[in-house]
């Protein structure tokens, strides 16, 4: 038993130093490049990410695909920037403003498609996207076409989230990435994620032992859609200005594919499939854009396809049951087997009670 | 024992549409027994299971539980008054693991655990009993018929019903299977739940129902211990054909 609990300690030693040495370098890619272009690539792949993170919980976890996160990406974009052009209220005091009016407003929408099962949750997504942008294009208050800037006045300011230079955004929008994977995370291991994935295999099952499945799929939305609203409220902080265009249908696409790529049944899918798909993109329109307008488009989608056609799980469901994580596992992190783990879990909880 | 029954069904009727299914069905179900119910292909014996679980309500007629009234409650309400079901056509969470499976039923119903170290530790008994244990890391999907219907139980088993209901459990086992799957359902019936059953395989039916309600073309024909069911004449015209028809 005891060789069992060295064994265990041993590997979450491991795992510990491995993921520290992962963040470290995150950390660090600032302190050594110092491309503006390179370290926007790197936010860019921060909030699309956490953005396709909100698109998970509800395609991935709860089986609810959704079309339509770019319009509560640009509805949290919205009401934040509302909050502090005309309210004058503090940035951060509006981040959490535009989440709360976010996750009312997709709570509200979504109960009555919920009711019904099967593709009207999608269809209404799309729907309710490019509704909300026709009408903000066409409202004065939302500032129509021309959008809404927001006012750069002169140094730096945390507390206002103004920065004149690309680390600090870099650094705020990896502090959001891990902070809104260490939240799904939690999910998944609480009763809600057990009750959201109950209802993606089976609405019957689900309601057989007791889930209410309109509740838990209400749950999701709004979760989905508030962490959404905080990426537009980082979007809106970073590049100033935002626009109706925030919300066009593509950019819904965009936050499904790192999920898709990566392996939408796990937490750490968008997080894989952001990594590589969008500095993928970015290369490609840098690259070969200027060569033949388009081209990079047709690329990405050769490589989207090229994924879908060969690991239909995406990255991670070809790589969790693949030889590389095997010697990974076992050679690198010296990971015990699942029942070691187990036995030791289950015999550290006995102790405590006795 | 003239004691309330725990489930009791009074004159419910199932139209779809024009078809009626079941029509003017009554019975009562005693605490602490196995009850069966039996009856050809097409007799309304899944209709009037789903509509005792609250999977669609009955067109006429009460539901009661306890004396209660639970026509109205919806199916996902149930596993609060501790009664759980099984499907026909299993139904596992394809791709989670059976552990998995289980500890998720542990999360829910009336006696939901409260962390997710109780809701293992509580898989793991459920696991155990229904003899699922040394397969828990296996994903669902990948299991075959028997255990898939093993692990339906292990399911309504997690949410601690004292009232079960297994819609054909048996279906597409072999003898063996057959009698494994038996002796469970006596395990279960001893722990102190009460079951009712449907059931095609006959077998089962006799050996482990003290009381057995038999469904032709929607109407309650015969309900008896098994002995007497199956000396009623019209069960056996029904399900073997008239006696002395020999121009049929």
């Amino acid at each position: 038993m005891n060789e069992n609990i060295k064994a265990v300690r041993v590997y979450r030693r491991n795992l510990t130093v491995v993921l520290g040495l992962i963040l470290l370098i995150f950390c660090l890619i600032p302190v050594f490049v110092k491309s503006p272009y390179i370290l926007n690539v790197f936010i860019l792949v921060f909030y699309m990410s956490t953005l396709s993170m909100a698109w998970n919980l509800l395609g991935g976890m709860t089986g609810q695909n959704s079309l339509g996160h770019a319009a509560y990406m640009g509805l949290g974009a919205y009401v934040s920037c509302l909050f502090i052009t005309k309210a004058h209220v503090n940035p951060w005091v509006s981040a959490v403003l535009g989440m709360v009016v976010v996750g009312l407003v997709a709570g509200i929408i979504f109960f009555p498609c919920f009711i019904l099962r099967g593709p009207y949750f999608t269809l209404v997504s799309i729907a309710f996207g490019e509704a909300l942008r026709q009408f903000i294009i066409n409202s004065t208050f939302f500032g129509r076409a021309s959008g809404i800037g927001l006012p750069f006045k002169r140094g730096d300011s945390f507390l206002d989230f103004r920065f004149a230079g690309k680390e600090p955004y870099y650094y705020i929008g990896l502090v959001m990435v891990i902070l809104i994977y260490l939240l799904m995370k939690k999910i998944e291991r609480s009763r809600m994620g057990y009750a959201l994935r109950t209802i993606r295999e089976d609405e019957d099952a689900a309601a057989a032992i007791g889930i209410n499945p309109i509740r838990y799929k209400i749950m999701a939305v709004v979760v989905s859609a508030m962490v959404a609203a905080l990426v537009g409220f980082f979007y809106a902080s970073y590049t100033r200005y935002i626009d109706p265009e925030l919300m066009v249908q593509a950019k819904s696409t965009e936050s499904v594919l790192p999920a898709v790529v990566g392996g939408a049944a796990y937490v750490e899918g968008p997080l894989v499939g952001g990594l590589i798909m969008i500095p993928l993109s970015e290369f490609l329109r840098a690259k070969y854009s200027a060569i033949l307008p388009g081209i990079n488009m047709l690329l990405y989608a050769v490589a989207l396809l090229a994924v879908i056609r060969f690991r239909p799980t995406g990255i991670l469901g070809w790589y969790m049951h693949s030889g590389l994580k095997k010697a990974i596992d076992t050679k690198i992190l010296k990971k015990p087997p699942v029942e070691v783990l187990e036995a030791v879990e289950l015999d550290k909880h006995r102790g405590k009670e006795a | 024992m003239d004691k309330t029954p725990i489930i009791e069904v009074q004159h419910i009727t199932k139209r779809f549409k024009g078809l009626t299914a079941v029509k003017d069905v009554s019975f009562s179900i005693r605490e602490g027994a196995i009850t069966g119910m039996i009856g050809p292909n097409g007799a309304g014996k899944s209709t009037t299971f789903n509509m005792i679980c609250g999977y669609y309500p009955p067109t006429e007629g009460k539901i009661f539980y306890r004396g209660q009234d639970i026509t109205d409650k919806k199916a996902y309400e149930y596993t609060k008054m501790k009664i759980a079901r099984t499907f026909q056509i299993m139904k596992p969470l394809k791709n989670l693991s059976v552990l998995e499976n289980v500890v998720a039923s542990c999360y829910f119903g009336h006696a939901a655990a409260k962390s997710e170290h109780e809701a293992r530790e509580r898989a793991m008994e459920v696991l155990q009993f229904t003899g699922l244990y040394e397969k828990r890391h296996i994903l669902s999907k990948d299991m075959g018929t028997p255990d898939q219907k093993r692990l339906e139980m292990a399911r309504a088993l997690a949410t601690k019903p004292e009232m079960l209901f297994l819609d054909e459990n048996m279906a597409g086992l072999n003898p063996a299977e057959t009698e494994a799957a038996i002796e469970l359902i006596r395990q279960i019936n001893r722990s102190g739940v009460t079951i009712f059953l449907i059931e095609h395989i006959m077998q089962a039916v006799v050996s482990l129902c003290e009381e057995v309600i038999v469904l032709h073309h929607g109407e309650k024909i015969a309900e008896g211990t098994p002995q007497q069911v199956m000396n009623d004449p019209y069960v056996m015209e029904v399900y073997l054909g008239k006696k002395e028809g020999s121009h049929a």
